[in-house]
């Protein structure tokens, strides 16, 4: 699949003479370049590249941004660094061709396709989450329900029996009641430390989000 | 000055590593440790660690238990032959790396690694530096290490798996177009250079062989460990003094220090003193002494640093062991195990580097939740090996236990499957408690 995508971006763009895909820890996903180069070494030093801009950023006292692009130009070859996703860049390596314009925006699209592929979000990862808790919140919420159901059922029953006549039964029932009330409690105090947790989750998003 | 002038540089060298007859610094050790940094620095230059740790991780095919079971096992591996921080630092950025491709959450990984690495510390006497101090000290060849040692880890690290497995089996799912993904995943990208990767894959293959085949007796296990080192430098080609650049010298002047405050504290009588004080505890009975030393080492080593630890204890144990004739070297195995497990009990040392890794890398998990598992999956790792020398000390003894244990647990099964609803209901809540007891 990224392969797929990788060949799209040469062909959208032919001067493309390499592409190389990273994370910020220097791990190389995949590279055009031939296994003769220094590959791991290559990783290190893009991803020291982006590491110095932000040092030059916080020594600038600037705020620094989730970056887009970074761009280095030299007479033969231009190597651009685009942000991929979370913690993933694609560098781009370009024969310079004279009076050209780069089309980045004919290959963004494959950009975006890539990001999707090599580099969940966190946020990506609290939506799970969220989502796993809500099914969760669910199950316990349908079991009070039932609780609460039986609980009903056994009130009626209570009121229907004859205390007298029916001692030892009357007494089961009670009995029951007072389990299933605790039951129901417990599962009250759960579904409010679920619907907790849910909130803490949305409350992380939205501040990843700010 | 003008005293070192006068004195001579004995002086110099009294007092970097003691006087011979007080024999403070074990050289032996410290030329062990020297040895194997070399080679795990050329290995890991040449990006073995991680080939390796990838391509075991493709195999998975992204069965979710697969793969669990394989991120424990490469963890073992890794650090059984690297030291516990080397092998975080590798292993974590890795694994939120492929967590990233695959897209899952890599809290049950990086958890489960972060205990397991102190398992895969006591696979081989150079596992880690409390190991390399113990067999040098008691003369323990690398094949009865393994034997006495490396087996009981292995053991403890099946259980700790099924454990891990029954703990986080609800939260490990791995989507399949992530794991189509993750096989375009291009494992050379971690190789500078094939030579370099089978070279110190032969080291270290070589360096094995000659540990489990020379007797220590003919070549000692710090010689063989320098020969190969220095082999690997010519063979590798690579710039000697980048090499050396990345030693930790920093480890080592410790591990000097630490000699030397152990060797005061042992010609001032107070280890003298412990150990006829654990011994008299233990009231003569070699089964209790083992399991005194085994839980005294492991908290001991969760509240301060396990090297010193280590080094304290051993001419303790070597006290004890004096008063246990017959017992041979099963005390110094005990305090392998006690003080490289003890260490997750708090979510110290390089736990604390396990947290801010993943935070580095954007994936962070919560202190509480490493305290909480770690501490308990120690404490759960400490019982199982007392039950293992229960049933080798007081075999009767430990053959009811494990004959209870196992009749609880298929009872436990037999009703989840065929009881009646109320107990299923039951059971399944208390596996839940379980696993939230865990912090899964």
């Amino acid at each position: 699949m990224v392969f797929k995508n990788i060949s799209r971006i040469k062909s959208a763009l032919p001067e493309v003479k390499h592409i190389v895909m990273f994370y910020n820890n220097g791990t190389i996903f995949q590279t055009t370049f031939e296994q003769s180069i220094n590959i791991p070494k290559l990783g290190e030093n893009l991803a020291g590249t982006l590491n110095h801009i932000r040092s030059l950023y916080e020594i600038c006292n600037y705020k620094m941004e989730p970056y887009r692009k970074l761009i280095f130009e030299t007479e033969d070859i231009s190597v651009i660094i685009l942000k991929l996703g979370e913690d993933s860049n694609i560098a781009l390596f370009f024969e310079r061709e004279e009076d050209k314009e780069l089309r980045l925006y004919a290959i963004r699209r494959y950009i975006s396709k890539i990001e999707n592929l090599i580099d969940m979000k966190e946020e990506q990862l609290v939506l799970e989450e969220i989502l796993t808790k809500e099914k969760e919140l669910e199950k316990v919420r349908n079991l009070f329900q039932v609780n609460q159901e039986k609980v009903q059922q056994i009130i009626e029953k209570l009121k229907i029996i004859d205390k007298n006549e029916n001692l030892e039964e009357s007494k089961q029932l009670e009995k029951q009641l007072i389990s299933l009330n605790e039951d129901s409690s417990k599962l009250e105090k759960e579904i409010n430390t679920i619907q907790e947790a849910i909130s803490q989750l949305r409350q992380n998003i939205e501040k990843q989000t700010l | 000055m003008i005293y070192l002038e006068k004195k001579d540089f004995k002086v110099i060298i009294d007092l970097l590593f003691g006087s011979q007859s007080e024999g403070f610094v074990n050289l032996h050790s410290l030329i062990l440790i020297i040895g194997m940094m070399f080679i795990v620095e050329i290995s890991k230059e040449a990006g073995l660690f991680q080939f390796t740790a990838l391509n075991l991780i493709k195999l998975s095919k992204g069965k979710p238990v697969y793969l669990m079971s394989i991120f424990c096992l490469i963890t073992i591996v890794i650090s059984a032959i690297l030291n516990n921080i080397l092998t975080v630092i590798i292993l974590i950025p890795l694994t939120i790396t492929v967590s990233r491709i695959l897209n899952v959450n890599p809290s049950p990984y990086i958890l489960t690694q972060a205990i397991l690495v102190n398992i895969g510390g006591t696979f081989f006497s150079i596992s880690s530096i409390p190991n390399i101090l113990i067999s040098t000290y008691a003369n323990i060849s690398f094949v009865e290490f393994f034997l006495n040692v490396g087996t009981v880890s292995l053991i403890i690290f099946v259980f700790t798996l099924i454990l891990f497995i029954f703990i986080f089996k609800k939260s490990l799912q791995v989507p399949q177009e992530g794991i189509t993904i993750l096989m375009e995943f291009n494992v050379w990208n971690f190789v500078p250079n094939k030579k370099l990767l089978f070279k110190s894959l032969i080291s270290l293959i070589a360096l094995f062989t000659f540990f489990i085949i020379i007797p220590s007796s003919l070549i000692s296990t710090d010689i063989l460990a320098l020969l190969v080192a220095v082999v690997l430098i010519i063979i590798s080609r690579l710039d000697a003094r980048q090499i050396i650049s990345k030693i930790d010298f920093e480890l080592i002047f410790y591990l000097l220090g630490i000699f030397v405050i152990a060797g005061a504290l042992d010609l001032l009588g107070v280890v003298q003193v412990l150990g006829e004080s654990m011994a008299h505890i233990s009231g003569g009975s070699v089964f209790f002494q083992i399991l005194i030393i085994l839980w005294f080492s492991s908290f001991l080593s969760s509240a301060i640093d396990n090297i010193p630890i280590t080094k304290v204890l051993i001419p303790v144990i070597s006290t004890i062991t004096s008063n246990f004739p017959s017992v041979g070297k099963q005390f110094y195995y005990s305090l392998a195990i006690g003080a490289n497990w003890g260490d997750n009990l708090t979510p110290l040392g390089d736990n604390i580097l396990v947290v801010q890794l993943a935070e580095a890398n954007k994936r962070p998990i919560s202190f509480r939740q490493f305290f909480k598992i770690g501490f308990l999956t120690t404490l759960y790792q400490i019982i199982l090996v007392s039950i293992y020398y229960t049933l080798i000390f007081e075999t009767s003894t430990g053959i009811i236990i494990v004959i209870v244990i196992t009749v609880c647990l298929l009872m436990i099964y037999l009703l989840n499957k065929l009881g009646p609803k109320g107990i299923r209901v039951g059971i399944g809540k208390g596996v839940n408690g379980i696993r939230k007891l865990f912090g899964a």
